[in-house]
């Protein structure tokens, strides 16, 4: 008997002693704690003992855990595995030291299975660890974790996840491919980030071009730049247009770049369409603010695009009708595997269908041509030299363009009887180019870089040649031979370095730097003009060009200070070098981000922005005509500072994201034109004298709600706005509301998928009218010394008084526009038609006002002219 | 055909404009005085005086009570009231000459009262006046003096009176060399002015053929009078930015502009001028 007492006492002890084993379910709930105080917490609730050095193990760094009945290893593993700490039992103990390796990094790409195309933003998890990253602009990634991680998840909006075990615990170049998901929606690359508080970044929208080709269409046409348009924070400007206005910036103050290269205009058919081609687009990336460091160069957002890559297995086309144009789309393999490229082109052909009628219209002759019309054409081409080596070639071209030609012998002239001959070429036209040759190196799994030499342009050009023979010679000696050009262009070239180093699981950095060769020509006239053989004039007029050198170096690191605190600190340094001037500029940015309870996002943004070119415009909207100029020392630099205070959420299935953010943008050195003296036909050496700078303020909260899943999804965005500008001598110094300022925009985006082939889209908008400048007063006018010259053959006129600018308001703007989309597939091919209806219910919103004499009273009335009636458009797409 | 007509309806219907009246409550800071009146050395002055009225205005009252005091350097001309062609006008009972700096002081019981001066420009110089019969050219030569100098040009048709001189009696329509102002689109719309102004920046201190497209054909033996206004700086910014104003009235594109004035506290011009004419008859 005294032996089985013995015997259980000593079974016994040891069960009381060692009263915890690795399955010991452990539940905690501690937030931001340093983790010896988890420790002690452990130890006091299960009675597990700790033993570490204090000198050798971290302990100081603060965490939070919340779990419930999870193993003792679980748990040992989430607080010890990211801080470099190894754990192991000794008796009673529970040891901990510091790990001499216990992470390993797994890099690699991200690409779609079939195409091969490259899949940017998406998602690469260790569940188990808790850790994750996403694939940058060239779907690489790089995640470092902890060595026996043994899976990952993969995942990306319209593909299915994927589990990629791993086999080894070493460091290695994993490429991992995503097969897309069967739905009836297009093989789109879309994009989805990781959930809104996983993001320190801020104030960021993000579109997929699906979403962008499901929108209703104007006449015809997705439009990118008229999707961005429906974000809180972005404004359309002028009814009808696509230009954006960021957060009361203007148009010249969007750094928009296609594959890294800047294009300076953006619109076809002076602003209705943009330039962007939505076959190409894979990606859409809008900064409203918290500019990243890697950006600068202009003062209000940053819109990036990047080009899709083109399939590198098999060959694909689309074609396409619409109202006003045609496009086409063409990708394939040029060696399977190795080298992929895709090439799109887009024309509108009213011009050739009305080209008799035209020819016959504007007496053009049997000879004569009339074309208008906008193409744009990109190709880009893509090449993987090795795993470590991507070499990609981009190239965009566009232009709007108005041709006549007239070659017709005329009998008479204003009715009399008069034997002439007339040849006349006229062109108008605009457009821009970029190109870029970008080279992907991976160095190791940790730093990835990108070199890239790009080249843009956007010119404006029109030019004429007039022939004039009186054909009654000898009796009437006539002969004009006139020619004339005006072109304006502004040109830069580029060379960049990018990095992104991964050192470990806290920092994740970027550094580069970036060199910009700007030639400005800003109206450069000539002409000729030879009279009955005689020389009249031969001139060339403002044949300046101006040159500078821009230079930046960048560094950011996204620094996990701890599981709930996040800092994005970064300094964007810049030089510019113009006309023997120097100016230095040092921004700094920073981003910081908290995790509340309940998993909502604390975010607050702080950015600097230097912008070393300015537009020059007088026009009610922006123009091709517009010129570009560098700053000088009259006309300095542009500055902004931009704060920017926010929370954000997606819900735990994912299907909801909520934003709201607050903000407040000063910016410095803006500029206006002093008097309509005339439009800025060149920006000769007296350019700086007709505008005045001073400074902008703009200020504002955004609401954006978005359903992100299931076959109704939409979005919600609300954005309440000032914006304004100050300027020695408009409005006698005062504050005045910004051209484009809007106290309030409402908008309402909805898609509803029907049965597999049907889906349905609704886009409502609603904003406050636009601040409005019209005369206050009017008075006689005189154009004659004398009153006993002959009567004008005019109509009588009078001097409109023009004061105040934007101390008015037009009135408010609604509209309703609404798309279906049908897709059917038979074998290989695929049938898209979308009809759409914009304006539905044909508001007439003002787009200007002017007075107008009413030929029945002869009076003058105050007149709202509106366009874009209610217009249906239907376009068709055939894709194989 | 049909396609045509479907594509003609469908970018009416984009493109088309819907216009309708509306009314915005817009400040009006009252009734100024308005003074106009261009100076033109060996003829006598008329000026006009009127009120501001609410924007919208096109009918502008006499103010036929205002005192008027134009001084020519320190001499101050004597004016008279005149209707011509049923406007009323303040007439200087002198020719205005060169040399001197013109004062206006316009005041009214009710209204500010206002002032303005400005001198006057230097003549233009023009020679060699052709213009063909069966033809539908104008041609001339012009000198510009070095310096920054304006000018307005115009074209009448001309008749001789009573004295045996010869007087504008039509204006005439032409259209200018782009080379000079710009105006590329005159060639394509067959736009014919009645008036260019142009600054010498382009051909300062040159000798220049000038040729100007008329409108309607040359008749032998009919008399033209080429007109070359030199013009004050004051007189350009007004006409110039009046002329921008005018062109730009209703362009959806163009914010409404302003036009200048030297008046002080009113508005108007008080301008010099300096025109220069060349008859030219039709051979």
């Amino acid at each position: 008997m005294r032996k089985v007492l013995l015997g259980l006492l000593l079974t016994w002890l040891p069960l009381q002693v060692f009263a915890w084993n690795w399955r010991t379910r452990i539940s905690l709930s501690l937030h931001d704690q340093p983790l010896s105080a988890i420790c002690e917490k452990i130890e006091k609730d299960y009675g597990i003992h700790f033993s570490y050095s204090s000198d050798i193990v971290k302990m100081s760094r603060r965490m939070s855990i919340d779990v419930d009945e999870m193993p003792l290893r679980r748990v040992m593993e989430l607080l010890c595995s990211e801080n470099g700490i190894e754990f192991r039992r000794i008796g009673d103990q529970l040891v901990l030291t510091a790990s001499k390796s216990v992470t390993r990094t797994i890099s690699g790409y991200v690409e779609d299975a079939v195409t091969g195309e490259k899949l940017i933003g998406a998602t690469v998890y260790s569940p188990t660890r808790r850790v994750g990253t996403t694939t940058n602009q060239f779907g690489f990634y790089s995640l470092t974790t902890a060595r026996d991680t043994l899976s990952l998840s993969v995942s990306y909006t319209g593909y299915v996840p994927a589990q990629i075990p791993l086999k080894d615990k070493e460091n290695r170049q994993l490429h991992i491919r995503l097969g897309p998901s069967n739905t009836l929606q297009e093989v789109e690359v879309t994009e989805t980030l990781p959930r809104l508080q996983e993001q320190t970044q801020m104030s960021k929208v993000n579109l997929s071009v699906s979403q962008v080709k499901k929108m209703p269409r104007m006449l015809g046409e997705a439009d990118v730049l008229r999707t961005i348009q429906t974000m809180p924070g972005v404004s359309g400007g002028m009814e009808g247009t696509s230009g954006i206005h960021v957060r009361g910036g203007s148009p010249d103050q969007n750094l928009i770049l296609l594959d890294g290269t800047p294009v300076y205009n953006t619109t076809h058919l002076l602003g209705i369409f943009s330039v962007f081609n939505p076959d190409i687009i894979k990606n859409v990336d809008l900064y409203k603010g918290a500019f990243p460091a890697r950006y600068g160069g202009r003062l209000s957002s940053v819109v990036d695009i990047s080009m899709k890559d083109g399939d590198m297995y098999k060959y694909h086309g689309e074609v396409a009708i619409g109202l006003i144009a045609s496009r086409m789309m063409v990708e394939g393999p040029v060696f399977k595997g190795k080298t992929s490229f895709i090439l799109t082109a887009r024309r509108t052909y009213a011009d050739l269908i009305l080209s008799d009628l035209t020819k016959r219209e504007l007496k053009l002759g049997e000879n004569g041509d009339f074309f208008a019309y906008f193409y744009d054409a990109n190709i880009k081409v893509n090449h993987i030299f090795s795993p470590k080596d991507r070499l990609y070639l981009s190239a965009y071209g566009g232009e709007d363009n108005m041709r006549l030609n007239r070659d017709m012998q005329f009998d008479s002239i204003n009715g009399a009887a008069k034997k002439y001959h007339e040849q006349m070429q006229y062109r108008l036209g605009w457009g821009n180019q970029a190109y870029s040759l970008r080279w992907n190196h991976i160095f190791n799994p940790r730093l990835f870089s990108n070199v890239t030499v790009n080249y843009s342009q956007f010119h404006f050009i029109t030019d004429y040649t007039y022939k004039h023979l009186a054909l009654d010679t000898p009796a009437i000696r006539e002969s004009d031979n006139m020619s004339g050009k005006y072109l304006s262009r502004v040109q830069n070239a580029a060379a960049k370095m990018d990095f992104d180093y991964k050192p470990n699981p806290r920092h994740a950095v970027k550094f580069g730097g970036q060199a910009i060769w700007h030639i400005f020509e800003p109206g450069v006239t000539k002409f000729n003009s030879v009279s009955d053989d005689q020389q009249l004039t031969d001139t060339s007029y403002n044949n300046m060009i101006s040159k500078g050198v821009e230079m930046s170096l960048y560094a950011e690191d996204d620094w996990k200070i701890r599981d709930s605190v996040h800092l994005n600190l970064g300094v964007h340094t810049s030089g510019f070098l113009v006309n023997g001037r120097f100016y230095l500029s040092v921004q700094p940015r920073l981003g910081f981000r908290y995790i509340l309870p309940r998993r909502w996002a604390l975010k607050l943004s702080f950015s600097k922005m230097t912008q070393y070119i300015h537009l020059l415009t007088n026009n009610a909207t922006f123009l091709p005509t517009d010129l570009w100029v560098a700053a000088t020392d009259k006309v300095p630099p542009m500055y902004s500072t931009q704060v920017a205070l926010g929370l954000a959420k997606t819900t735990n299935d994912g299907k909801y994201e909520f934003s709201a953010e607050g903000y407040y943008k000063s910016m410095q050195n803006v500029i206006e034109y002093v008097e309509n003296l005339d439009n800025f036909n060149s920006a000769t050496s007296s350019w700086e004298s007709q505008v005045i700078h001073g400074r902008g303020w703009s200020y504002g909260a955004e609401l954006f709600l978005q359903k992100k899943q299931g076959n109704f999804r939409g979005w919600l965005g609300y954005t309440l706005a000032w914006s304004q500008r100050s300027f020695p001598n408009v409005n006698n110094g005062r504050i005045f509301p910004y051209k484009y300022d809007r106290r309030h925009e409402v908008e309402v985006v909805l898609t509803q998928r029907l049965g597999k082939r049907w889906e349905l889209s609704g886009q409502w908008q609603y904003s406050t009218g636009m601040p409005l400048t019209l005369p206050t007063g009017s008075y006689e006018q005189i154009t004659d010394p004398s009153p006993h010259l002959p009567p004008t053959t005019g109509n009588p006129s009078q001097v409109d008084l023009v004061q105040d600018r934007n101390t008015l308001r037009m009135q408010e703007v609604h509209r309703l526009d609404i798309g279906a989309t049908h897709t059917k597939t038979r074998g290989a091919l695929t049938f898209i038609l979308n009809i759409s209806l914009y304006n539905v219910y044909n508001q007439k919103n003002p787009f200007f006002y002017y007075y107008k004499r009413n030929e029945n009273t002869q009076k003058r009335e105050l007149t709202m002219t509106s366009i874009l009636p209610v217009l249906p458009s239907v376009s068709y797409a055939i894709r194989f | 055909m049909k396609t045509t007509r479907w594509y003609g309806i469908i970018f009416c219907l984009i493109f088309s404009a819907c216009e309708r009246t509306v009314e915005l409550d817009i400040p009006y800071e009252g009734d100024k005085l308005v003074v106009n009146g261009f100076i033109q050395p060996d003829s006598v002055v008329y000026l006009r005086v009127t009120r501001s009225q609410p924007p919208g205005g096109s009918e502008f009252p006499e103010v036929r009570s205002a005192r008027v005091e134009l001084k020519a350097g320190a001499e101050i001309l004597p004016l008279q009231w005149q209707v011509i062609g049923g406007k009323g006008y303040f007439v200087s009972a002198k020719p205005a000459k060169p040399g001197v700096e013109y004062n206006i002081s316009v005041s009214a019981a009710g209204l500010d009262t206002v002032t303005a001066r400005d001198t006057l420009p230097r003549k233009p110089l023009l020679a060699e006046p052709f213009a063909q019969a069966g033809g539908n050219r104008v041609k001339f030569v012009m000198k510009d003096i070095p310096g920054a100098d304006y000018y307005r040009f115009r074209l009448f048709k001309g008749a001789k009176n009573g004295n045996g001189e010869t007087t504008p009696v039509e204006r005439r329509l032409y259209r200018f060399d782009p080379s000079y102002n710009n105006s590329f689109t005159d060639m394509l719309t067959e736009n014919y002015l009645e008036s260019t102004l142009i600054a010498d920046d382009r051909f300062d201190g040159r000798e220049l053929t000038i040729v100007m497209q008329t409108k309607d054909v040359n008749i032998k033996d009919d008399i033209l009078l080429l007109e070359v206004t030199g013009l004050t700086s004051n007189s350009w910014l007004y006409l110039k930015t009046l002329e921008v104003q005018t062109l730009n009235e209703g362009n959806i594109l163009i914010d409404p502009s302003k036009v200048y004035t030297n008046v002080v506290k009113g508005y108007g011009i008080l301008g010099g001028v300096n025109a220069a004419r060349l008859e030219v008859t039709v051979k």
